[in-house]
């Protein structure tokens, strides 16, 4: 009987495993495939452009760059924003996520391995564990063991280790297979896997294994407790229910409820508004006064130019930066509450976390992506300032075909170019470590209740 | 004589664990989750509202018409369905924000899980998820054991030694235990419903609205009924208890995970879409000669200018005196006049020249939009086609999104259409305006007098969803197809019982 439930999760978790890896390492190269070609028409978009102010308005359009883990943790990746607009009119925002852009992959979600752990196999380690206990206890089995020499822990132990190791394989092997059959249908899957995505990998699978170790524990323990199997089972799937799905959305509804904020849209709009009225008045100061004609006679409209937007873009960033740290903070402390709470309570909440965060498909890298982008975008600001600033009128009668209209704009390809910098391994981890200790803890307190619950069980 | 088997089953099954377990959770999470949609619901209808003030307000005073107004664009935003309450369905992840503007296609963008991510990590937390994960693991509860489990107590010999037949029996066991599995349901959901309506005077529930609140929970119910005769017909074809639910589990995670997941694989692969950057890159990169060209046009026209220019600037005069350094004065001031007259000339003729060529590069993108948006349509329908039939979920997914409008087709494209019509409506507006007054178009548009569009802005709450009729013809097929399969396995399960080994 048990030999036929390893056999069958085995089988379960492999065949739901391949098409996950399958797809997901499709969908990684399809996002990739066009990172590629982004530099050169990023480039020869600016270089078409009449001037360097129009330029400036239209910019650059970057896409994230995906990362390879996201194959066995989709995470909230998908929903994520992917492009972003560089220009010196909107902030850099990053928008379109995949699931907007294909809403029949928000229809029907994703499964991936994180999904296989968190549903299917804590489940089956709760069915495997449920009856161990009660279960022998019923079919009188139970006394039986324990009247030979074998000393109780060292029953409890057998039993912990061996079916534990059981369902380790369940998760370990399919893996392997799937990341054989990656490596022989994709010849650029070990070129993406870098040491740092081995290493990531392999604390995900022992956040994984900690996170089972969790739910067979508790089935041991709840198995321990009840008298009839049937009373524990029922008992288990309340504890997966509570632990999987309650509190998880209590903590979260917990978190709008006190700490509510106004959504980045309502700012932006705000923002937006109040920055269209500052150029709306730039351009008209722009003519009225701000010395305009002496700067023509002089030769240096350019500079001029250069210098009020120069001075309108720090504005404007100022403005932006206000909102946003006012958004931040709210939402910072909001995520805070909600995810201390949750990886608190439930452990499915701590491994969602862990595993994102070594994934790279959780809010951490989103964010770092798009303070990255906004550095990108302060950049890409000053060095059009810079050339506009760069504009050398030698003629009066040449001061608006030097800033209107260009031949052809000599376009630095470094300048335009973002590279986005991956958080180092010791970032990554750090910040899991508190996922990592909660699993632990978690295992830890139900490995040793369900220890002492056996000690103390009463075989009659 | 099948009245009574139900009375003892339903009496027997209320002491039993499971249904005081069932209830417990059911009044716990199923108000929970209509309260919890309600918050979400009003929290988005007001932003959406804000938005939209804040928006309108900037149309009142426009300064700049062309820069602000014709490049920028206006966004209209959209309120959510009343429904996500019940079905979260795609809102979540869909567009809340479009963009109407003379030099851009209809850009959608921003979501709600984009905007506030966390509300991404454990996904809608709505009556559908209720009932498709915690309801239908449930029922596969009180199926699995209703005939292997009394075998394996013995009780079940018993039973049919009794001049008890074995269909009454079965029918008995059926239907009493979807009535114990039914009633924790309705009940939370009827008091969900009463304390929604209460407690949030706002959300605006018209006689539609219930209507397709019945029909929502009908295929519920029926999705349930679905599950629950699949675990009897499993209970009925196993000799052990553990093994029927250990088959219904695999079952389930097949039904509910692979089938779907399955199905976007192979329809991502027999009709790839190719994504929006790249389409976005695509066009920009066809548009760049286009762009160039034009360059070389308006080119073309400041060499004339110039050619002009240097015909007609006033030579020094040869002699310095008096009389000629005064001609000299005011031919250059009636030079300089000409040249600021005609290099505003060409200022307005060439702005209006770029808004015709921005149409072109907008009807371009559009080819390629369009192209982008069918494939994606085709390849929506057959993942669609296979999910409706390939498993009950998918049926119940999409009746449910359907009829609470939070679905693919009776959402997004509906705010596309919208759009799209308030942006033709603004180039329209656009038009007029610049006919009325070119000065507008060019430069000089920043001392006009400010411009109030604010007459043509929609409401969030007017984008119009889809109606009552076309719902309910969308989702017959797959209320059809619940019910059928339940019928099914009903049918099958009786055949199995009769010639189950009860020993």
């Amino acid at each position: 009987m048990t030999s036929a439930k390893f056999i069958s999760a085995f089988a379960v978790v492999s065949l739901i495993l391949m098409p996950s890896l399958f797809f997901g390492m499709n969908d990684f190269l399809v996002k990739t495939g066009d990172q590629t070609l982004q530099g050169e028409l990023n480039l020869e978009l600016l270089s078409s452009q009449p001037s360097w102010m129009v330029a400036g308005r239209h910019g650059l359009i970057e896409s994230k760059k995906p990362f390879i883990l996201s194959i066995f943790d989709r995470g909230i990746d998908n929903s994520l924003g992917r492009l972003a607009q560089i220009n010196t009119e909107v902030d850099a925002r990053l928008d379109k996520s995949t699931k907007l852009v294909a809403p029949i992959r928000a229809m029907f979600s994703d499964i991936d391995l994180t999904f296989i752990v968190r549903v299917i196999l804590s489940l089956f380690a709760m069915l495997m564990t449920f009856d161990a206990v009660s279960g022998e206890k019923e079919q009188g089995t139970l006394s039986l063991v324990l009247s030979n020499a074998v000393p109780r822990h060292k029953v409890v132990l057998g039993k912990i280790l061996g079916g534990f190791s059981a369902l380790s394989l369940t998760l370990v092997l399919p893996l392997m297979i799937g990341l054989l059959a990656l490596v022989f249908s994709y010849p650029t899957f070990l070129v993406h896997m870098s040491t740092d995505a081995w290493i990531r990998l392999g604390v995900m699978v022992s956040a994984y294994l900690v996170f089972l170790l969790v739910f067979f524990s508790a089935g041991l323990f709840v198995s321990s407790l009840c008298r009839h199997s049937a009373t524990s089972f029922v008992a288990l799937l309340t504890l997966w229910v509570l632990f999987a799905a309650i509190i998880p959305q209590l903590s979260l509804a917990a978190a709008e409820r006190l700490l509510p904020y106004e959504s980045y849209n309502v700012l932006q709009t705000r923002a937006f508004k109040e920055i269209g009225e500052l150029h709306a008045l730039r351009l008209q100061r722009f003519y009225e006064n701000q010395g305009y004609g002496r700067a023509i006679r002089e030769n240096r409209l350019p500079q001029l130019i250069a210098d009020i937007m120069d001075a309108e873009l720090d504005l404007q960033q100022e403005i932006t930066d206000k909102y946003e740290r006012q958004f931040r903070r709210q939402q910072d402390s909001q995520i805070s509450f909600s995810t201390t709470l949750g990886r608190a309570l439930s452990p499915t909440c701590a491994l969602s976390f862990a595993v994102q965060s070594l994934a790279g498909t959780g809010w951490d890298r989103q964010r770092e992506y798009l303070s990255q982008l906004r550095e990108f975008q302060k950049a890409f600001r000053s060095y059009i300032v810079g050339a506009i600033e760069s504009i050398r009128v030698d003629n009066y009668w040449d001061v608006f075909d030097a800033l209107y209209r260009n031949k052809e704009l000599d376009v630095d390809r470094r300048a335009v170019t973002f590279e986005f910098r991956e958080e180092s391994l010791a970032v990554v981890l750090s910040r899991c470590a508190w996922d990592m200790a909660t699993l632990a803890i978690f295992a830890a307190l139900f490995f040793a209740a369900a220890f002492v619950s056996f000690l103390r069980y009463d075989v009659r | 004589m099948i009245t009574e088997i139900i009375v003892k089953e339903i009496r027997a099954g209320l002491r039993t664990p499971k249904v005081g377990i069932t209830y417990l959770a059911l009044v716990v999470l199923i108000p929970m989750a209509i309260l919890s949609g309600g918050l979400r619901y009003t929290g988005a209808a007001s932003e959406a509202a804000l938005q939209a003030a804040v928006e309108r307000d900037r149309l009142t005073n426009v300064i700049n018409f062309s820069e602000d107004l014709l490049e920028r664009g206006v966004h209209t935003f959209r309120h959510p369905s009343v429904l996500s309450i019940l079905v979260g369905g795609i809102e979540g992840d869909s567009a809340q924000r479009g963009l109407a503007s003379n030099t851009m296609n209809p850009e959608f963008d921003v979501s709600r899980f984009n905007s506030v991510p966390l509300l991404a990590v454990f996904g809608n937390f709505d009556l559908e998820f209720i009932v498709k994960i915690v309801l239908s693991i449930f029922a596969l509860v009180y199926a699995f054991d209703v005939v292997s489990g009394e075998r394996e107590r013995g009780t079940l010999r018993q039973m049919l030694a009794s001049a008890l037949s074995r269909n009454d029996l079965l029918i008995g066991k059926l239907v009493a235990n979807f009535l114990l599995l039914m009633i924790p349901f309705l009940a939370p959901l009827i008091v969900g419903l009463v304390l929604l309506v209460t407690l949030y005077p706002a959300v605006a529930l018209g006689g539609e609205e219930w209507i397709r609140t019945a029909l929502i929970t009908l295929a519920f119910v029926l999705y349930a009924a679905c599950v629950f005769s699949l675990g009897v017909l499993v209970s009925t074809l196993t000799g052990r208890a553990i093994m029927s639910f250990l088959i219904l589990l695999m079952v389930w995670v097949f039904l509910l995970g692979m089938v779907p997941q399955t199905a976007v694989l192979v329809s991502e692969l027999l009709l790839p879409v190719p994504t929006i950057d790249n389409v976005k890159r695509r066009h920009l990169a066809e548009f760049s000669p286009a762009q160039r060209a034009f360059g070389r046009k308006v080119e073309a026209l400041w060499q004339r200018f110039h050619a002009e220019e240097l015909r007609r600037r006033p030579a020094e005069p040869v002699e310095r005196s008096p009389g000629s350094a005064a001609a000299y004065e005011r031919a250059t001031a009636e030079f300089e006049e000409w040249r600021y007259d005609e290099r505003m000339r060409i200022g307005a003729t060439m702005a209006l020249e770029y808004q015709a060529f921005a149409s072109e590069m907008r009807k371009a993108g559009q080819e390629l939009v369009r192209d982008r948006e069918l494939r994606q349509d085709r390849q929506n329908e057959l993942v669609l086609a296979i999910c409706r039939f390939a498993t009950p979920a998918g049926a119940l997914t999409f009746a449910a999104n359907r009829l609470a409008r939070t679905g693919i087709f009776s959402s997004d494209k509906v705010f596309r259409k919208n759009v799209e019509e308030f942006s033709r409506k603004f180039s329209q507006e656009n038009q007029r305006l610049i006919e009325e007054n070119p000065s507008l178009a060019g430069m000089e548009g920043a001392r006009a007098d400010p411009v109030d569009m604010s007459s043509i802005y929609p409401e969030p709450v007017s984008f119009a969803r889809e109606g009552l009729d076309e719902s309910v013809s969308g989702v017959l097929q797959d209320l059809a197809y619940l019910a059928a399969l339940t019928v099914f396995f009903i049918g099958c399960a009786f055949l199995s019982f009769q010639r189950y080994d009860v020993r």
